[in-house]
Protein backbone atom coordinates (compact mmCIF):
# COMPACT_ATOMS: atom_id res chain seq x y z
CA UNK A 1 0.00 0.00 0.00
CA UNK A 2 2.97 2.19 0.85
CA UNK A 3 4.62 1.47 -1.96
CA UNK A 4 1.67 2.18 -3.93
CA UNK A 5 1.62 5.82 -2.78
CA UNK A 6 5.15 6.07 -3.33
CA UNK A 7 4.98 5.02 -6.98
CA UNK A 8 1.67 7.06 -7.54
CA UNK A 9 3.62 10.07 -6.14
CA UNK A 10 6.70 9.74 -7.92
CA UNK A 11 4.59 9.33 -11.49
CA UNK A 12 2.59 12.36 -10.73
CA UNK A 13 5.38 14.74 -9.89
CA UNK A 14 7.19 12.92 -13.06
CA UNK A 15 3.86 14.39 -14.76
CA UNK A 16 3.46 17.73 -13.16
CA UNK A 17 7.39 18.49 -13.96
CA UNK A 18 6.42 17.52 -17.69
CA UNK A 19 3.77 19.63 -17.93
CA UNK A 20 5.59 22.70 -16.55
CA UNK A 21 8.35 21.99 -19.41
CA UNK A 22 5.67 21.96 -22.02
CA UNK A 23 2.36 23.38 -20.68
CA UNK A 24 3.77 27.05 -20.54
CA UNK A 25 5.59 26.52 -23.66
CA UNK A 26 3.16 27.69 -25.99
CA UNK A 27 4.50 30.35 -28.12
CA UNK A 28 8.25 30.18 -27.50
CA UNK A 29 10.71 30.10 -29.75
CA UNK A 30 11.72 26.75 -31.37
CA UNK A 31 13.85 24.64 -29.84
CA UNK A 32 15.87 24.56 -32.85
CA UNK A 33 16.29 28.26 -33.01
CA UNK A 34 19.89 29.42 -34.14
CA UNK A 35 21.59 32.34 -31.61
CA UNK A 36 23.02 34.10 -33.90
CA UNK A 37 25.10 36.55 -33.05
CA UNK A 38 23.85 40.25 -33.97
CA UNK A 39 27.47 41.64 -34.77
CA UNK A 40 28.73 39.03 -36.61
CA UNK A 41 25.73 39.65 -38.73
CA UNK A 42 26.16 42.96 -39.28
CA UNK A 43 29.59 42.47 -40.46
CA UNK A 44 28.65 39.80 -42.99
CA UNK A 45 26.43 42.22 -43.88
CA UNK A 46 28.22 44.94 -44.54
CA UNK A 47 30.83 43.60 -45.76
CA UNK A 48 29.24 41.60 -48.45
CA UNK A 49 28.40 45.44 -50.50
CA UNK A 50 31.78 46.52 -51.17
CA UNK A 51 29.68 49.80 -52.96
CA UNK A 52 28.56 50.60 -49.16
CA UNK A 53 29.26 54.47 -48.18
CA UNK A 54 30.18 55.25 -44.83
CA UNK A 55 27.85 53.81 -42.07
CA UNK A 56 26.71 54.45 -39.02
CA UNK A 57 25.60 51.25 -36.96
CA UNK A 58 23.40 51.32 -33.73
CA UNK A 59 22.48 47.48 -32.17
CA UNK A 60 20.98 45.96 -29.25
CA UNK A 61 23.87 46.30 -27.54
CA UNK A 62 23.98 49.87 -27.66
CA UNK A 63 22.90 51.67 -23.98
CA UNK A 64 20.46 53.56 -26.00
CA UNK A 65 19.22 50.21 -28.04
CA UNK A 66 15.70 50.96 -27.22
CA UNK A 67 15.59 54.55 -28.00
CA UNK A 68 17.37 54.27 -31.24
CA UNK A 69 15.55 51.17 -31.98
CA UNK A 70 12.19 53.40 -32.82
CA UNK A 71 13.64 55.15 -35.43
CA UNK A 72 13.33 51.65 -37.44
CA UNK A 73 10.40 50.05 -36.05
CA UNK A 74 7.53 50.30 -33.62
CA UNK A 75 7.67 46.63 -32.59
CA UNK A 76 7.22 46.37 -28.67
CA UNK A 77 10.54 46.44 -28.07
CA UNK A 78 10.43 43.49 -25.15
CA UNK A 79 9.35 41.20 -27.76
CA UNK A 80 12.95 42.16 -29.45
CA UNK A 81 15.81 39.27 -29.20
CA UNK A 82 17.93 41.47 -31.01
CA UNK A 83 18.71 43.78 -33.59
CA UNK A 84 21.14 46.37 -35.73
CA UNK A 85 20.40 48.75 -38.02
CA UNK A 86 23.11 50.46 -40.13
CA UNK A 87 22.41 53.49 -42.60
CA UNK A 88 24.38 55.70 -45.01
CA UNK A 89 26.05 58.19 -42.44
CA UNK A 90 25.49 61.32 -45.38
CA UNK A 91 21.71 60.17 -45.17
CA UNK A 92 21.57 58.76 -48.51
CA UNK A 93 19.38 55.83 -49.25
CA UNK A 94 21.36 52.82 -48.29
CA UNK A 95 20.33 50.82 -44.81
CA UNK A 96 20.52 47.39 -43.96
CA UNK A 97 18.79 46.04 -40.87
CA UNK A 98 17.72 42.91 -38.81
CA UNK A 99 15.50 42.19 -36.06
CA UNK A 100 15.50 39.09 -34.29
CA UNK A 101 12.14 38.26 -32.30
CA UNK A 102 12.26 36.07 -29.22
CA UNK A 103 8.76 34.77 -30.22
CA UNK A 104 8.56 33.71 -34.36
CA UNK A 105 5.00 34.35 -33.89
CA UNK A 106 5.86 38.21 -34.12
CA UNK A 107 7.55 37.70 -37.10
CA UNK A 108 4.64 39.00 -39.14
CA UNK A 109 4.06 42.29 -36.92
CA UNK A 110 8.07 42.65 -37.18
CA UNK A 111 8.00 42.76 -40.91
CA UNK A 112 5.00 45.10 -41.03
CA UNK A 113 6.83 47.47 -38.61
CA UNK A 114 9.88 47.69 -41.09
CA UNK A 115 7.38 47.82 -44.11
CA UNK A 116 5.88 51.40 -42.58
CA UNK A 117 9.56 52.26 -41.58
CA UNK A 118 10.42 51.97 -45.51
CA UNK A 119 7.60 54.00 -46.76
CA UNK A 120 8.38 56.69 -44.47
CA UNK A 121 11.61 56.76 -45.64
CA UNK A 122 10.52 56.47 -49.48
CA UNK A 123 8.29 59.26 -48.58
CA UNK A 124 11.06 61.43 -47.01
CA UNK A 125 13.43 60.75 -50.70
CA UNK A 126 10.65 62.12 -52.10
CA UNK A 127 10.41 65.38 -50.60
CA UNK A 128 14.09 65.83 -49.64
CA UNK A 129 16.20 63.91 -52.12
CA UNK A 130 14.18 62.99 -55.70
CA UNK A 131 17.68 61.10 -56.31
CA UNK A 132 17.73 58.44 -53.78
CA UNK A 133 13.82 57.21 -54.35
CA UNK A 134 15.37 54.53 -57.06
CA UNK A 135 17.51 52.79 -54.29
CA UNK A 136 14.73 53.17 -51.77
CA UNK A 137 11.75 51.74 -54.30
CA UNK A 138 14.32 48.41 -54.71
CA UNK A 139 14.83 47.86 -51.28
CA UNK A 140 13.96 44.39 -49.96
CA UNK A 141 12.12 43.23 -46.62
CA UNK A 142 12.19 39.75 -45.81
CA UNK A 143 12.33 36.88 -43.19
CA UNK A 144 14.35 33.98 -42.34
CA UNK A 145 12.83 31.89 -39.40
CA UNK A 146 12.57 34.89 -36.21
CA UNK A 147 14.99 36.93 -38.11
CA UNK A 148 13.14 39.86 -40.04
CA UNK A 149 15.34 42.20 -42.85
CA UNK A 150 15.25 44.99 -44.57
CA UNK A 151 18.04 45.70 -47.51
CA UNK A 152 18.45 48.69 -49.58
CA UNK A 153 22.02 49.16 -51.30
CA UNK A 154 23.42 48.65 -54.59
CA UNK A 155 24.38 44.46 -53.81
CA UNK A 156 21.18 43.72 -51.87
CA UNK A 157 21.41 40.20 -53.27
CA UNK A 158 25.31 39.79 -51.73
CA UNK A 159 23.87 41.28 -48.83
CA UNK A 160 21.22 38.65 -48.02
CA UNK A 161 23.18 35.55 -49.06
CA UNK A 162 25.75 36.58 -46.19
CA UNK A 163 22.76 36.90 -44.19
CA UNK A 164 21.21 33.76 -45.13
CA UNK A 165 25.01 31.97 -44.72
CA UNK A 166 25.43 33.31 -41.31
CA UNK A 167 21.97 32.00 -40.04
CA UNK A 168 22.79 29.24 -42.09
CA UNK A 169 26.01 28.48 -39.75
CA UNK A 170 24.89 29.01 -36.57
CA UNK A 171 22.54 26.21 -36.80
CA UNK A 172 25.56 23.68 -37.15
CA UNK B 1 6.50 8.93 10.83
CA UNK B 2 6.59 7.10 7.15
CA UNK B 3 3.06 7.88 7.25
CA UNK B 4 3.18 11.52 8.20
CA UNK B 5 5.76 11.79 5.46
CA UNK B 6 3.82 10.41 2.84
CA UNK B 7 0.57 12.38 3.93
CA UNK B 8 3.02 15.45 3.39
CA UNK B 9 4.37 14.60 0.27
CA UNK B 10 0.87 13.47 -0.89
CA UNK B 11 -0.63 16.73 -0.28
CA UNK B 12 2.10 18.94 -1.54
CA UNK B 13 1.61 16.89 -4.43
CA UNK B 14 -1.99 18.02 -4.49
CA UNK B 15 -1.02 21.56 -3.86
CA UNK B 16 1.82 21.46 -7.41
CA UNK B 17 -0.90 20.14 -9.29
CA UNK B 18 -3.55 22.40 -8.67
CA UNK B 19 -1.40 25.17 -9.15
CA UNK B 20 -0.32 24.36 -12.23
CA UNK B 21 -3.39 23.80 -13.45
CA UNK B 22 -4.80 27.26 -12.05
CA UNK B 23 -1.62 29.44 -13.93
CA UNK B 24 -2.39 27.06 -17.62
CA UNK B 25 -6.04 28.31 -16.83
CA UNK B 26 -5.33 32.01 -16.07
CA UNK B 27 -2.59 32.23 -18.97
CA UNK B 28 -5.00 31.13 -21.72
CA UNK B 29 -7.56 33.47 -20.42
CA UNK B 30 -5.28 36.16 -20.44
CA UNK B 31 -4.35 35.59 -23.77
CA UNK B 32 -8.03 35.71 -24.84
CA UNK B 33 -8.66 38.58 -23.22
CA UNK B 34 -6.16 40.41 -24.83
CA UNK B 35 -6.91 39.46 -27.94
CA UNK B 36 -10.53 40.36 -27.41
CA UNK B 37 -9.38 43.64 -26.31
CA UNK B 38 -7.21 44.16 -29.21
CA UNK B 39 -10.21 43.85 -31.75
CA UNK B 40 -12.41 45.99 -29.06
CA UNK B 41 -9.76 48.85 -29.89
CA UNK B 42 -9.50 48.18 -33.67
CA UNK B 43 -13.65 49.05 -33.72
CA UNK B 44 -13.42 52.00 -31.68
CA UNK B 45 -10.48 52.94 -34.06
CA UNK B 46 -12.50 52.62 -37.03
CA UNK B 47 -15.31 54.39 -35.74
CA UNK B 48 -13.17 57.53 -34.49
CA UNK B 49 -11.47 57.32 -37.95
CA UNK B 50 -12.81 55.58 -40.33
CA UNK B 51 -11.66 53.03 -42.14
CA UNK B 52 -7.42 51.99 -42.18
CA UNK B 53 -6.08 54.32 -44.55
CA UNK B 54 -7.87 57.61 -43.42
CA UNK B 55 -6.44 60.21 -41.58
CA UNK B 56 -6.04 59.35 -38.15
CA UNK B 57 -5.17 62.90 -36.96
CA UNK B 58 -8.70 64.33 -36.77
CA UNK B 59 -9.45 68.57 -37.66
CA UNK B 60 -6.94 70.11 -40.06
CA UNK B 61 -4.55 73.07 -38.18
CA UNK B 62 -2.02 75.57 -39.12
CA UNK B 63 -0.05 75.52 -36.30
CA UNK B 64 0.69 73.13 -33.61
CA UNK B 65 1.18 70.15 -35.76
CA UNK B 66 3.96 67.76 -35.81
CA UNK B 67 6.05 66.84 -38.98
CA UNK B 68 7.94 63.71 -39.31
CA UNK B 69 7.13 63.13 -35.64
CA UNK B 70 9.61 65.63 -34.34
CA UNK B 71 9.42 69.64 -36.04
CA UNK B 72 6.20 71.65 -34.78
CA UNK B 73 4.71 73.86 -37.28
CA UNK B 74 4.57 77.25 -34.79
CA UNK B 75 3.14 80.26 -34.63
CA UNK B 76 5.31 83.76 -35.09
CA UNK B 77 2.76 86.07 -35.00
CA UNK B 78 3.93 87.96 -31.82
CA UNK B 79 7.43 88.36 -33.77
CA UNK B 80 5.54 89.90 -37.32
CA UNK B 81 3.04 92.11 -34.76
CA UNK B 82 6.14 93.38 -32.85
CA UNK B 83 7.71 94.16 -35.81
CA UNK B 84 4.82 95.92 -37.52
CA UNK B 85 3.89 97.78 -33.56
CA UNK B 86 7.12 98.37 -32.67
CA UNK B 87 6.60 97.19 -29.16
CA UNK B 88 8.85 94.28 -28.39
CA UNK B 89 8.33 94.49 -25.12
CA UNK B 90 6.64 90.79 -24.46
CA UNK B 91 8.84 89.30 -26.68
CA UNK B 92 11.41 86.44 -25.16
CA UNK B 93 15.29 86.84 -25.58
CA UNK B 94 14.79 84.43 -28.13
CA UNK B 95 12.21 86.01 -30.05
CA UNK B 96 14.09 89.65 -30.01
CA UNK B 97 16.96 88.05 -31.55
CA UNK B 98 15.03 86.62 -34.36
CA UNK B 99 12.96 89.83 -34.74
CA UNK B 100 16.60 91.34 -35.09
CA UNK B 101 18.24 89.20 -37.29
CA UNK B 102 14.61 89.04 -39.65
CA UNK B 103 14.98 93.01 -39.77
CA UNK B 104 18.37 93.08 -40.90
CA UNK B 105 17.26 91.19 -43.62
CA UNK B 106 14.45 93.20 -44.55
CA UNK B 107 16.29 96.00 -44.15
CA UNK B 108 18.67 94.66 -47.10
CA UNK B 109 16.41 93.41 -49.59
CA UNK B 110 13.28 95.36 -49.52
CA UNK B 111 13.76 98.68 -51.46
CA UNK B 112 10.51 101.23 -51.37
CA UNK B 113 7.99 101.04 -53.96
CA UNK B 114 8.11 97.23 -53.99
CA UNK B 115 5.05 95.39 -55.18
CA UNK B 116 3.96 92.67 -52.88
CA UNK B 117 5.40 90.30 -55.90
CA UNK B 118 8.45 92.14 -55.59
CA UNK B 119 8.73 91.82 -52.32
CA UNK B 120 7.83 88.23 -52.16
CA UNK B 121 10.70 87.24 -54.67
CA UNK B 122 13.40 89.21 -52.85
CA UNK B 123 12.46 87.28 -49.88
CA UNK B 124 12.46 83.88 -51.76
CA UNK B 125 15.93 84.47 -53.57
CA UNK B 126 17.77 85.79 -50.12
CA UNK B 127 16.48 82.64 -48.82
CA UNK B 128 17.20 80.46 -51.38
CA UNK B 129 21.03 81.79 -51.73
CA UNK B 130 21.49 82.44 -48.60
CA UNK B 131 20.20 79.19 -46.99
CA UNK B 132 20.46 75.34 -47.27
CA UNK B 133 19.14 72.19 -46.73
CA UNK B 134 19.69 70.76 -43.37
CA UNK B 135 21.13 67.21 -44.42
CA UNK B 136 20.93 66.01 -40.94
CA UNK B 137 17.00 65.11 -41.64
CA UNK B 138 18.03 62.10 -43.78
CA UNK B 139 19.92 60.07 -41.94
CA UNK B 140 17.98 57.00 -40.36
CA UNK B 141 18.53 58.31 -36.98
CA UNK B 142 18.75 62.93 -37.71
CA UNK B 143 21.37 64.64 -36.47
CA UNK B 144 19.84 67.85 -37.40
CA UNK B 145 20.50 70.24 -34.91
CA UNK B 146 18.00 71.90 -32.54
CA UNK B 147 16.15 75.03 -33.91
CA UNK B 148 16.24 73.79 -37.42
CA UNK B 149 12.41 73.81 -37.35
CA UNK B 150 11.44 77.75 -36.51
CA UNK B 151 13.10 80.71 -37.72
CA UNK B 152 15.79 81.55 -34.62
CA UNK B 153 17.54 78.46 -35.75
CA UNK B 154 17.28 79.07 -39.45
CA UNK B 155 17.81 82.81 -39.22
CA UNK B 156 21.01 82.21 -37.13
CA UNK B 157 22.41 78.81 -38.23
CA UNK B 158 21.17 79.30 -42.40
CA UNK B 159 20.23 75.76 -42.26
CA UNK B 160 17.01 74.16 -41.19
CA UNK B 161 14.46 71.13 -42.27
CA UNK B 162 11.46 72.68 -44.57
CA UNK B 163 9.28 73.37 -41.27
CA UNK B 164 12.14 76.26 -40.64
CA UNK B 165 11.56 77.12 -44.42
CA UNK B 166 8.02 77.75 -44.23
CA UNK B 167 7.59 79.09 -41.05
CA UNK B 168 10.25 81.57 -41.29
CA UNK B 169 9.19 82.39 -44.83
CA UNK B 170 5.64 82.95 -43.32
CA UNK B 171 7.22 85.52 -40.93
CA UNK B 172 8.42 87.68 -43.59
CA UNK B 173 5.55 87.69 -45.40
CA UNK B 174 3.59 88.93 -41.91
CA UNK B 175 6.33 91.57 -41.23
CA UNK B 176 5.54 92.63 -44.90
CA UNK B 177 1.51 92.40 -43.97
CA UNK B 178 0.96 89.44 -46.76
CA UNK B 179 -0.65 86.92 -46.17
CA UNK B 180 0.48 83.39 -45.42
CA UNK B 181 -0.17 80.36 -44.61
CA UNK B 182 2.01 77.59 -43.65
CA UNK B 183 0.63 74.02 -45.69
CA UNK B 184 1.50 70.42 -44.37
CA UNK B 185 1.08 67.58 -46.30
CA UNK B 186 -1.58 64.80 -45.46
CA UNK B 187 0.91 62.22 -44.25
CA UNK B 188 2.80 65.08 -42.57
CA UNK B 189 6.51 64.58 -43.74
CA UNK B 190 6.23 68.30 -46.22
CA UNK B 191 5.87 71.87 -45.11
CA UNK B 192 5.61 74.61 -47.52
CA UNK B 193 3.76 77.98 -47.84
CA UNK B 194 0.54 79.89 -49.24
CA UNK B 195 1.29 83.46 -50.02
CA UNK B 196 -1.69 85.60 -51.24
CA UNK B 197 -1.16 87.86 -54.18
CA UNK B 198 -3.69 90.22 -55.16
CA UNK B 199 -6.78 87.95 -55.51
CA UNK B 200 -5.21 84.94 -55.39
CA UNK B 201 -2.88 82.34 -53.50
CA UNK B 202 0.43 80.30 -54.37
CA UNK B 203 2.13 77.83 -53.44
CA UNK B 204 6.03 78.31 -52.74
CA UNK B 205 8.09 76.03 -51.58
CA UNK B 206 11.68 77.56 -49.85
CA UNK B 207 13.19 73.95 -49.07
CA UNK B 208 12.76 72.57 -52.34
CA UNK B 209 14.72 75.39 -53.93
CA UNK B 210 17.32 75.98 -51.00
CA UNK B 211 20.40 76.10 -52.66
CA UNK B 212 19.18 76.06 -56.20
CA UNK B 213 16.77 79.46 -56.63
CA UNK B 214 15.98 77.94 -59.95
CA UNK B 215 12.10 78.99 -59.23
CA UNK B 216 11.42 75.34 -59.93
CA UNK B 217 8.79 75.77 -56.68
CA UNK B 218 8.07 79.45 -56.37
CA UNK B 219 4.41 80.63 -56.91
CA UNK B 220 2.73 77.26 -58.01
CA UNK B 221 -1.42 76.44 -58.27
CA UNK B 222 -2.93 74.08 -57.39
CA UNK B 223 -2.57 71.69 -60.13
CA UNK B 224 1.11 71.85 -60.39
CA UNK B 225 1.59 71.01 -56.48
CA UNK B 226 -0.65 68.32 -57.02
CA UNK B 227 1.84 66.02 -58.78
CA UNK B 228 3.61 65.71 -55.66
CA UNK B 229 1.90 66.63 -52.62
CA UNK B 230 -1.59 65.84 -51.31
CA UNK B 231 -3.07 68.19 -48.28
CA UNK B 232 -6.07 69.24 -47.24
CA UNK B 233 -7.94 71.20 -50.27
CA UNK B 234 -10.58 71.98 -48.01
CA UNK B 235 -9.05 73.66 -44.94
CA UNK B 236 -6.55 75.70 -47.28
CA UNK B 237 -7.21 78.29 -49.88
CA UNK B 238 -7.21 77.20 -53.64
CA UNK B 239 -4.52 78.64 -55.74
CA UNK B 240 -5.93 78.86 -59.09
CA UNK B 241 -5.03 81.97 -59.88
CA UNK B 242 -2.33 82.57 -62.83
CA UNK B 243 -1.99 86.23 -62.47
CA UNK B 244 1.56 85.86 -60.36
CA UNK B 245 2.21 81.92 -61.02
CA UNK B 246 5.71 82.52 -61.90
CA UNK B 247 5.22 79.31 -65.03
CA UNK B 248 2.82 82.08 -66.76
CA UNK B 249 4.42 84.78 -66.29
CA UNK B 250 7.66 83.41 -68.08
CA UNK B 251 5.80 81.72 -70.43
CA UNK B 252 6.95 82.06 -74.09
CA UNK B 253 4.80 81.77 -77.10
CA UNK B 254 5.15 77.97 -78.46
CA UNK B 255 4.23 77.26 -82.21
CA UNK B 256 4.78 73.92 -83.01
CA UNK B 257 4.93 71.30 -80.68
CA UNK B 258 7.75 69.45 -82.16
CA UNK B 259 9.88 72.57 -82.05
CA UNK B 260 10.05 71.99 -78.47
CA UNK B 261 13.39 69.49 -78.15
CA UNK B 262 15.07 72.29 -80.14
CA UNK B 263 14.03 74.59 -77.48
CA UNK B 264 14.49 72.44 -74.70
CA UNK B 265 18.28 71.40 -75.50
CA UNK B 266 18.96 75.18 -76.07
CA UNK B 267 17.65 76.02 -72.77
CA UNK B 268 20.03 72.81 -71.02
CA UNK B 269 23.21 73.93 -72.87
CA UNK B 270 22.42 77.64 -71.31
CA UNK B 271 22.30 75.64 -67.90
CA UNK B 272 18.49 77.47 -67.31
CA UNK B 273 16.51 76.08 -64.68
CA UNK B 274 12.77 76.62 -66.43
CA UNK B 275 11.11 76.32 -70.00
CA UNK B 276 7.81 77.73 -70.16
CA UNK B 277 5.78 77.00 -73.43
CA UNK B 278 2.53 79.19 -73.94
CA UNK B 279 0.11 77.49 -76.35
CA UNK B 280 -2.39 78.95 -77.26
CA UNK B 281 -3.00 79.22 -81.33
CA UNK B 282 -5.31 76.31 -82.54
CA UNK B 283 -4.73 74.86 -79.07
CA UNK B 284 -7.28 72.85 -79.49
CA UNK B 285 -5.28 70.51 -82.07
CA UNK B 286 -2.07 70.78 -79.70
CA UNK B 287 -1.39 66.98 -78.67
CA UNK B 288 -0.22 67.71 -74.98
CA UNK B 289 0.25 64.09 -74.67
CA UNK B 290 3.39 63.91 -77.40
CA UNK B 291 4.75 66.48 -75.54
CA UNK B 292 4.82 64.62 -72.24
CA UNK B 293 6.00 61.51 -74.33
CA UNK B 294 9.02 63.59 -76.02
CA UNK B 295 9.44 65.17 -72.45
CA UNK B 296 9.93 61.70 -70.96
CA UNK B 297 12.26 60.26 -74.26
CA UNK B 298 14.19 63.08 -73.66
CA UNK B 299 14.58 62.72 -69.61
CA UNK B 300 15.56 59.26 -70.66
CA UNK B 301 18.72 60.14 -73.36
CA UNK B 302 19.85 62.50 -70.85
CA UNK B 303 20.14 60.37 -68.15
CA UNK B 304 22.13 57.49 -70.62
CA UNK B 305 24.26 60.15 -71.66
CA UNK B 306 28.22 60.93 -70.10
CA UNK B 307 27.27 65.06 -70.18
CA UNK B 308 23.98 65.50 -68.46
CA UNK B 309 22.75 62.16 -66.50
CA UNK B 310 23.13 63.58 -62.97
CA UNK B 311 20.12 65.87 -63.99
CA UNK B 312 16.83 65.30 -64.43
CA UNK B 313 13.37 67.50 -65.08
CA UNK B 314 10.12 67.84 -64.13
CA UNK B 315 7.52 69.01 -66.52
CA UNK B 316 3.88 69.20 -66.09
CA UNK B 317 0.81 70.97 -68.55
CA UNK B 318 -1.22 74.10 -66.84
CA UNK B 319 -4.49 74.75 -68.60
CA UNK B 320 -4.85 78.31 -69.53
CA UNK B 321 -7.70 80.24 -71.12
CA UNK B 322 -8.18 79.73 -74.80
CA UNK B 323 -4.46 77.09 -74.37
CA UNK B 324 -2.43 75.84 -71.88
CA UNK B 325 1.45 76.11 -70.68
CA UNK B 326 3.95 73.13 -70.83
CA UNK B 327 6.54 74.30 -67.95
CA UNK B 328 9.49 72.45 -67.85
CA UNK B 329 12.09 72.75 -64.58
CA UNK B 330 15.75 71.79 -64.85
CA UNK B 331 17.69 70.41 -61.86
CA UNK B 332 21.52 69.93 -62.41
CA UNK B 333 23.35 68.41 -60.02
CA UNK B 334 27.00 68.87 -59.60
CA UNK B 335 28.90 65.22 -60.53
CA UNK B 336 31.51 64.62 -57.99
CA UNK B 337 34.10 63.75 -61.23
CA UNK B 338 32.35 65.09 -64.17
CA UNK B 339 34.97 63.34 -66.58
CA UNK B 340 34.05 60.06 -64.57
CA UNK B 341 31.20 59.07 -66.38
CA UNK B 342 28.38 57.40 -63.55
CA UNK B 343 26.59 55.13 -66.74
CA UNK B 344 28.14 51.65 -67.86
CA UNK B 345 27.36 52.04 -72.17
CA UNK B 346 27.70 49.16 -74.25
CA UNK B 347 31.10 49.50 -75.05
CA UNK B 348 31.71 48.71 -71.25
CA UNK B 349 29.59 45.98 -71.13
CA UNK B 350 31.74 44.32 -73.72
CA UNK B 351 34.82 44.76 -72.08
CA UNK B 352 32.92 43.65 -68.92
CA UNK B 353 32.14 40.64 -70.65
CA UNK B 354 35.24 39.74 -72.25
CA UNK B 355 37.14 40.31 -69.12
CA UNK B 356 35.22 37.90 -67.47
CA UNK B 357 34.76 35.26 -69.90
CA UNK B 358 38.69 35.41 -70.03
CA UNK B 359 38.66 33.86 -66.51
CA UNK B 360 35.01 31.93 -65.84
CA UNK B 361 34.25 31.33 -68.75
CA UNK B 362 35.47 27.25 -68.29
CA UNK B 363 32.81 27.09 -65.95
CA UNK B 364 29.92 24.86 -66.18
CA UNK B 365 26.64 26.48 -66.17
CA UNK B 366 23.90 24.96 -63.86
CA UNK B 367 20.48 23.64 -65.71
CA UNK B 368 18.36 25.88 -63.90
CA UNK B 369 20.27 29.00 -65.05
CA UNK B 370 21.09 28.45 -68.55
CA UNK B 371 17.29 29.83 -69.66
CA UNK B 372 17.77 32.58 -67.09
CA UNK B 373 15.53 31.34 -64.61
CA UNK B 374 16.49 30.49 -61.38
CA UNK B 375 13.68 28.04 -59.92
CA UNK B 376 15.42 27.98 -56.52
CA UNK B 377 15.10 32.19 -56.20
CA UNK B 378 12.24 32.32 -58.41
CA UNK B 379 13.78 35.57 -59.97
CA UNK B 380 15.27 35.81 -63.37
CA UNK B 381 19.05 36.12 -63.46
CA UNK B 382 21.31 37.33 -66.20
CA UNK B 383 21.64 34.48 -68.72
CA UNK B 384 25.12 33.68 -70.93
CA UNK B 385 24.83 32.31 -73.92
CA UNK B 386 28.58 30.74 -74.13
CA UNK B 387 29.95 33.09 -75.99
CA UNK B 388 30.81 35.50 -72.98
CA UNK B 389 27.56 37.81 -74.06
CA UNK B 390 25.46 38.69 -70.93
CA UNK B 391 22.13 39.06 -71.49
CA UNK B 392 19.90 40.93 -69.40
CA UNK B 393 16.01 40.29 -68.35
CA UNK B 394 13.63 38.79 -70.37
Amino acid sequence: MVRDIKRAIVVLLSLVLAASVFGCGAGEASPDAPTVSIYDLRIAMLEADASLPVMVSVSSADESAKDNFLYLSDLDYDKVDGYFLSYAEDGSAYEIAVIAVKDISDVPEAKESLDSHLKGRKDLYRNYSPKDLPLAEAAEIGTNGRYVYLIMCSDAKAVKAAMESTIAGAKH
Amino acid sequence: MKKALIILASVLSVILVLGLGASLFLNASSLKRIDSLKEEVRELKTSLYGEEGEDEYGETVEDGVKIAEEYEIRSTLPISDAYKSGDRSALSDKEKETLDMASEVLDEIIKDGMSDYEKEEAVYLWMTNNLQNDEGLLPVIPTTQDDSDNPYGVLKYHNAVCVGYATTFRLFMQMLDIDCMVVHSNDRSHTWDLVKLGDGWYHTDIYSDVGIGNYSHFNRTDDMVALEQEWDTDFYPSADSYEYCYVCLVARDGEDIYDFPRLLREAIDSHETILSLKYTKDAAYIRTDILDQMASQIQDKLYASVEYSSMYMDYNTLPLDGGFIFAVNMNYYDDEDPDYPDTINEKDLEKIDKAIEGSFGDLTVREDWKDGWNENDGVFKNSYDGNGVTKVGP
